[in-house]
Formats: structure tokens, sequence, C-alpha cells
């Protein structure tokens, strides 16, 4: 009921809200009385989020499971920081999440900006009010009239601390992005797009960066947890976070260079409503039905998809529409500099930033796409790599360029001079990458390029270092971006993989590795298959494990982390065999198993009559060969289980009475070999060698602080 | 002149590339189709299956290889092997698209995508 009441005086005031800043942007700008009233309206917007936020927190902390999101994404026995992480567990928490950032963003917009403020507020209200009618048709205080005794919990793949920060941060990216856009539309409306625009600089640079780390936040969650061993698989929902992030790459650039020198401001204004529409798209796509038979994500069908449409159509046609009138007056794209100079190589990377977009997003949309005039079909990751690896490499050549360059045009032999030095560089990497096994002209050529951009942007980088951290965000984030593409194109191309059928303590060759699988170690709902690993001087324990949570049976990789080399282990399979024989006695029937003579001889009946217990058992002789014995075993039924009460053997094999059928006088019996038996466990695993995920990663994390350095900066000079 | 020059380049470089990506993107196509017309094409397509109850997925140790059954949205049932780890999952997933040849009565999955583990994929059937 509070939750519900919360959304509606949010929606409510966002509504006024947005018609008194856009009366107060329409009236002459000496008076400024309205807009207080429409802050007034604006802090009750905000609090009507915050209670619902607070009351779906209060909710879910406390068990309330009468409410269905409740319910539905969480349980009992969650600890603390996954009972949080459910507020974002579906989707109605996560628009909720989107809303109260962005609720929370203005503020930090209300302070910042004052000319533009009233014309640029509308906009973001607009998203919160759509926003708000998602909850509306889709709320998280949905009640179920009953109270569960229990939840359903959460996927327990989800149970990752990198899972618990992933969303928040995407979604303050999201929000973040609102704010670029609302500059350009109020900037086209009210012409102010070289001053006033300019100022979208530091929230486009925020926006990009909480996506950006976002989404390698879900790449590496995908890398250590879920176990295929890769850690970007061209999913749509992959896709639809990285096009967004893309079109932000360029907007940033682009703003850099309007700073500069007045450029791109046709295409800022137009990146900045793209990349917010795209954000939408996004989430179109992967929260609406549209891709829903297309993608292994599978996102249900839901009332939510012809509202997602609109809410694309409401950002996109006005947002264009200004554009379009506005076209005319803008200043025109200047190509009086050519490619050989600053200017021209951020222009060059808009281009090649925006046809990247654009590929992952036809690749995205292909069964959508071919659907209309056919049968659908999705392309495979072939595609992705085909078209993007020559735009990547041209991306690559810019950077070894750029930091070269002047803002004015240069002649090519000026550029080579500065390059003599290192030139050399690019041949000896050619040798050692040669000598490392590649072979192929591209790959080549493209790890020589890298190397060159690496090593210009790490100068520059030690340069720039000494007038301050501060200044020092791009060349950070190039030398990050060189690192991360130097582990993709390795760990993409060159990683070997090998399924290994490890018995127990026989040791199998692999990669020039010796693999034992010394035994399973349970530690109560984990099974760790305990695997050791020599090169023949050193020894290491890799523990993948089997666990159970939710009655589910999961597996997790273990990861040996190197730098050369990550040594990914991914359980497949854990066989017991030689044991576990199950079969049926009747009265004097014998079985052979092992090296014992099984024979069963007759029931043996304990009741206790009072406690309502009934053991049967079930009378044996076994003969090892050296001698008969009796024994029990025996299964033990109280009113609530049962209970099978096995016996061990001399040489540690057990007996189970698995079933006893009195009126025919049968039993089933299971006999399971002990640490003798031939045959014994069997542990399947999936090997693979990935190169230089180590590079890889401090790669993402350069690249992740350079643009947090950048964004610090626009923020506070 | 110099100006134009510049042009042509830029457009032949568009046409290039444009026409590039378009068979990259014809070639790296899987058409989404049923058993039946996958058991009539050699090429590489993805089919949605359902798990079939009662039919568990069997792991064999000395071929290496996964082997289950899926029946897909026609009703036609095959049987789908698949080589390598098996996908977190997978049991407990409704259904699958695998991608891969029909080859010799059974279905070669290369690749098994798995619904992702997203949270949002219960929600909508309890409700």
């Amino acid at each position: 009921m509070i939750g519900n009441i919360g959304i509606l005086i949010a929606f409510g005031s966002a509504l006024v809200a947005a018609l008194l800043f856009l009366k107060e942007a329409k009236s002459p700008q000496n008076k400024t009385t309205g807009i207080d009233y429409a802050v007034v309206f604006y802090h009750l917007h905000t609090l009507g989020i915050v209670t619902a936020s607070v009351y779906l927190m209060y909710a879910l902390l406390t068990h309330q499971f009468q409410y269905y999101y409740v319910y539905a994404h969480s349980s009992l026995d969650m600890p603390l920081k996954y009972l949080v992480s459910a507020f974002w567990a579906g989707q109605e928490g996560t628009f909720l999440l989107w809303a109260l950032m962005t609720a929370l963003a203005g503020y930090l917009l209300m302070k910042k900006e004052k000319e533009l403020l009233a014309a640029i507020m509308p906009f973001i209200l607009l998203g919160q009010l759509f926003l708000m009618l998602f909850l509306f048709l889709e709320t998280p205080f949905y009640h179920l009239g009953q109270i569960p005794a229990d939840g359903m919990g959460m996927n327990p793949l989800l149970m990752d601390p990198w899972m618990v920060i992933h969303p928040p941060v995407v979604f303050v990216g999201y929000a973040l992005l609102t704010i670029p856009f609302a500059y350009a539309a109020a900037a086209l409306w009210k012409k102010d797009w070289s001053a006033g625009f300019l100022r979208a600089l530091p929230w486009a640079g925020a926006g990009w960066f909480f996506l950006g780390a976002g989404i390698i936040i879900g790449a590496a969650w995908a890398y250590r947890v879920l176990g295929w061993g890769g850690y970007w698989g061209w999913d749509p929902v992959e896709n639809a976070s990285l096009v967004p992030w893309l079109t932000a790459t360029a907007l940033v650039h682009g703003l850099i260079g309007q700073k500069q020198k007045g450029r791109f401001v046709k295409s800022n204004l137009l990146l900045a409503i793209i990349t917010f529409v795209l954000v939408i798209v996004a989430s179109f796509l992967t929260r609406g039905g549209v891709m829903a038979d297309y993608s292994v994500h599978a996102f249900a069908e839901t009332t939510l998809t012809a509202v997602l449409g609109i809410f694309v159509l409401v950002y996109l046609v006005p947002g264009l529409s200004l554009y379009l009138v506005r076209s005319k007056s803008l200043p025109a794209q200047d190509t009086a500099e050519g490619l050989l100079s600053r200017h021209g190589s951020f222009g060059l990377t808009i281009i090649i930033l925006s046809l990247l977009a654009l590929l992952v997003m036809l690749g995205t949309l292909s069964p959508v796409l071919t659907g209309l005039f056919g049968s659908p079909a999705g392309v495979d990751e072939q595609f992705y790599l085909q078209t993007s690896s020559p735009l990547y490499f041209l991306l690559f050549l810019v950077l070894v360029v750029c930091p070269l360059l002047g803002w004015k045009n240069e002649g090519i032999s000026a550029v080579f001079f500065r390059l003599k030095k290192i030139l050399f560089l690019f041949p000896a990497v050619l040798i050692i990458a040669y000598l490392a096994g590649v072979r192929s002209v591209f790959n080549l050529l493209f790890i020589g390029i890298m190397a060159m951009a690496l090593v210009v942007n790490a100068v520059w980088l030690a340069r720039v270092l000494k007038g301050g951290v501060k200044f020092s965000g791009a060349y950070l984030a190039h030398v990050g971006l060189a690192l991360l593409f130097i582990g993709i194109l390795a760990s993409t191309v060159y990683t070997e993989s090998e399924l290994l059928n490890l018995r127990k303590d026989e040791p199998e060759e692999a990669f020039g590795l010796e693999f034992t699988y010394l035994g399973l170690i349970i530690e109560g709902e984990n099974n760790y298959p305990v695997v050791q690993i020599t090169d023949g001087s050193r020894v290491t324990i890799a523990r993948p494990n089997f666990y159970t949570a939710g009655g589910r049976l999961m597996r997790s990789p273990a990861i040996q982390r190197n730098f050369f080399r990550d040594l990914y282990i991914s359980p497949v399979e854990l066989q017991i065999a030689g044991g576990g024989e199950t079969f049926v006695l009747a009265k004097d029937e014998q079985y052979k198993a092992g090296d014992y003579r099984i024979v069963f001889r007759e029931f043996s009946f304990s009741p206790h009559a009072d406690s309502g217990i009934i053991e049967v058992g079930a009378l044996l002789e076994v003969d090892d060969g050296n001698g008969v014995r009796e024994y029990i075993p025996a299964i033990i039924q109280d009113p609530v289980e049962r209970i099978t009460n096995p016996v061990t053997l001399p040489g540690g094999e057990k007996i189970i009475l698995e079933e006893i059928d009195a009126d025919r006088g049968m039993v089933r019996l299971t006999f399971e070999g002990g640490e003798s038996a031939a045959g014994g466990e069997i542990f399947i695993a999936e090997v693979k060698i990935k190169p230089l995920i180590s590079i890889l990663a401090a790669g993402a994390v350069l690249l992740v602080a350079g643009t947090a350095i950048s964004v610090w900066r626009r923020f506070t000079t | 002149m110099k100006n134009k020059t510049r042009w042509i380049i830029g457009v032949a470089v568009i046409i290039v590339f444009a026409g590039f990506a378009f068979f990259s993107f014809r070639s790296a196509l899987n058409p989404y189709v049923s058993f039946a017309e996958a058991a009539q094409t050699r090429q590489q397509v993805q089919v949605l299956g359902y798990f079939v109850e009662g039919e568990p997925i069997q792991y064999n140790s000395d071929a290496g290889e996964l082997r289950f059954s899926l029946v897909d949205e026609e009703g036609t049932t095959a049987t789908v092997t698949y080589r390598g780890a098996r996908p977190n999952n997978l049991e407990h997933s409704e259904n699958v698209v695998v991608v891969g040849e029909y080859r010799e009565g059974v279905f070669q999955a290369e690749k098994i995508l798995v619904k992702c583990p997203s949270k949002y994929e219960e929600a909508e059937d309890n409700r």
C-alpha cells in the first residue's frame, strides 16, 4: 500500500514539476520565481520514489512474502547482501532503481546547471513519468492475497558479489545518460548548442564511465561464475548494453573535440539523442517481448512491450524532429583540418565507433530483420568478429597516430619523424608474436599495431603524469584499451580446450601438464573434486565445485591465474564407476559383487510399537572367500521419514537396503564399491588454456580507471 | 579537385565495407528451424527445443559427449549430442536453443544456448 502510494505521488508530482519547469522555460529569462515551485514538486517526486524504494527494501529485509516480488526473488535463508540485491532482481525493481538513480542525479544537476535547467528538467521528468507508468503496470507491490511460508529464493548463479553491484552500476549509467539527451534537446530548443550543450560533457562522461564499468563487471562475473570459459557471448542482452556504450564513447570524444575547437556540434547533438534512445531500446529489447523468441535470455512478453515501444518513440521522434528543425541553423561540420590532425583523428574515432555500434545493432536485430522478409535467422559470433575487427584495426591505427598530432593538420613525414624512435618496435613485436605461434597475417598486423598504440600512449601517459594525475585519464584509458584488446585477441583466437577423463589417481597429460584427480571433498552443499596439476617442477591443486543450491546441481569452475595464461577447469561430470551396483534378491538367492558372494536369507523385523518406528532388516550371508559372515542392512521407517542403515564390509564396501517386498519375499540391494574397487571414480573436466587473461583484466581496470579520472577532471575544472 | 578524389575514395571504402558486412552477415546467419527442416539441410541451423520428461541427460565419458532428447515446437523429437562442458542450468531450463547440424539421425550441437540465469525468467509463469 505505502509503496504504491509512493509511486502515485511520484507520478503526479513529476507531471506537475515537468509542467512548471516547461512554463518557466517558455517565459522570459528575467524572472525565476516559478522555478522554486517546480523544485518543490521535484522534491515531492523524489520523496515518492524514495518512499517506494525504502518500503520495497524493508519488505525484502523483513521477508514480507505476501508481496509477489519478495516471494519470487528472496527466501528466508538468504544472507543480507543478497536480500539487498534482490531489490534489483526483477524488472519491477530495476525500473524503480533506475527512477531512483535518475531522481537523485537530478539534484546534482540542479546544483550545477542554472541557465538551461528549466528547459532540461522536463525531458528528464518525461522519462520518470514513463518509469512510473511501468511501475503502475507491473508494480513491485503486487499482493498475493496470502502469505507463503518462504520465498522462491534467488537463482544461485546470481549469488555472487559481482552480481550484487553489476545491475546498480549499469542503471546509474542509464540514469546519467538521460542528462546529455535532455541537454541536447534543451540546447536545440533554446539554440544554445555551443556553450550550453557543452556542459553536458561531465554528465555524458559519468554515464559512459558507469555503463562501461557495469559491462566489465558483468563480463568478469560471466568468466568467474558461468563456467563456459568466456566473458562475452554476443548475446542480445550484452549487445544491448554495448551499443549505447559505443555511441556514448563517440559522444564523449566529440564533446571533447567541441570543447577544444568548437567542432562536431551537429554529430554531438545527434549522438546524445541516439545514445539515450539506444538505452531505452536496450531495455525495450531485453525487458519487452520483442526478442523473446530469439534470445536465450528469454524475456517473457509482458504488457510492458507496447509501453516500452511508445517510450522509445517518445524520445526518438521529438529528439529527431527538434534536430531536423534546427539542423539548418547548426554550424556546419568543418573539414578544414585534414585527417592528420587531432581534429581529424577525433572525427575518424567518432565515425568508427558509430559504425561499430551500427554493426552490433544489426547483428542483434538480425532475427527481427530477417523475420520481416522470411523465416527468422540469427547471426553467430563470426559476424561480429569479422565485421568489427577491421574497424578496431583502424581504431588502433588512429590511437597510434593521434597523440603525435596537433589540432592542425600535419604532413605524414612529420608523423613518421615523431614515430621513428619506436618504429623499430613494430617488426620486433611481429617477430615475438610469430615465435609465440601467431601465424595469421591479420592477427600479426593487429598485434603489431596494438603494441605500437600501447607504447605511444604509455610514453605520453608518463609525460602527462608529471603534470598531475588529473590530466592522465585519456592516455591511461587508451593504454588500458590496447592491453584489453591484446588480451581479447589472444584469448579469443588462441584458447585451447581439451576434455579430460580423470580416473582417480591416474595422471593424464594435457598442454604439457599432468593432471591427477585425487578424490572428492564434501563440505556441506559443496563437492570439490580435487585435481593435482604439475608441470614437472611445481605442483598446484585445483578445486572446481559441484554444488547444490535451491535443489539444483550447479557447477563452478576452478581458475588458476597466471601471468601468461589462465588454466580454466570446468567440471563436467563425476562418475562413481564400479560403485552403485543395484540388484534384487529373492530368499536364498545369491549375487556376486566384487570379491563377495551375497546371499539373502530372511527378513528381520524389529518393531518399536510405541514410537511408531518400524525397522526392517535383511539378513545377508556374505562370503568374502575366507569365510561367511552375517550382516543386517536395514530400513528405518518412522512417521516422517525413511532412513537406510547400510552395513560396511571388511574391504570398506557398503551394502544398502533400498527396498523390501515382504509379500514376495524379495529385497533390492545396492553394493557400493569401496576404495579398492576396480574402476574407481572418474572426474570429467573440460580444461582450457586461455592466454593473456591477466593482460585483459589489467587493461579493463586501466580503461575504467582512465575514464574515471577523465570524468573527475571534467566535473572539477 | 582534391576534395572530389577524397569523396570518391570515401564512397568506395564505404561501398566495399558495406558489401563485406553484407556477405559476412549472410554467411553468419543460422536460420531458426524445426528438427524436420534441420534434417533436410546440411547448413548450420538453430532449433528451439524442450526437454522430454523422464529422459535424462546422459553423459558418455568415452565419446566425451552429452546426449539428450529434445522435442521442438512442431512436436518432433530428436536426439542431440554435444561435446564439451555442460552449461550450468541445463537440466533446469525448460527449453534450450541448440546450434549445429543434423547428421546421421542425430542433431550434432556445436553450441547449446541455455536460458540466461537472468532473474526475469521464472517470474511470469508463476503469476
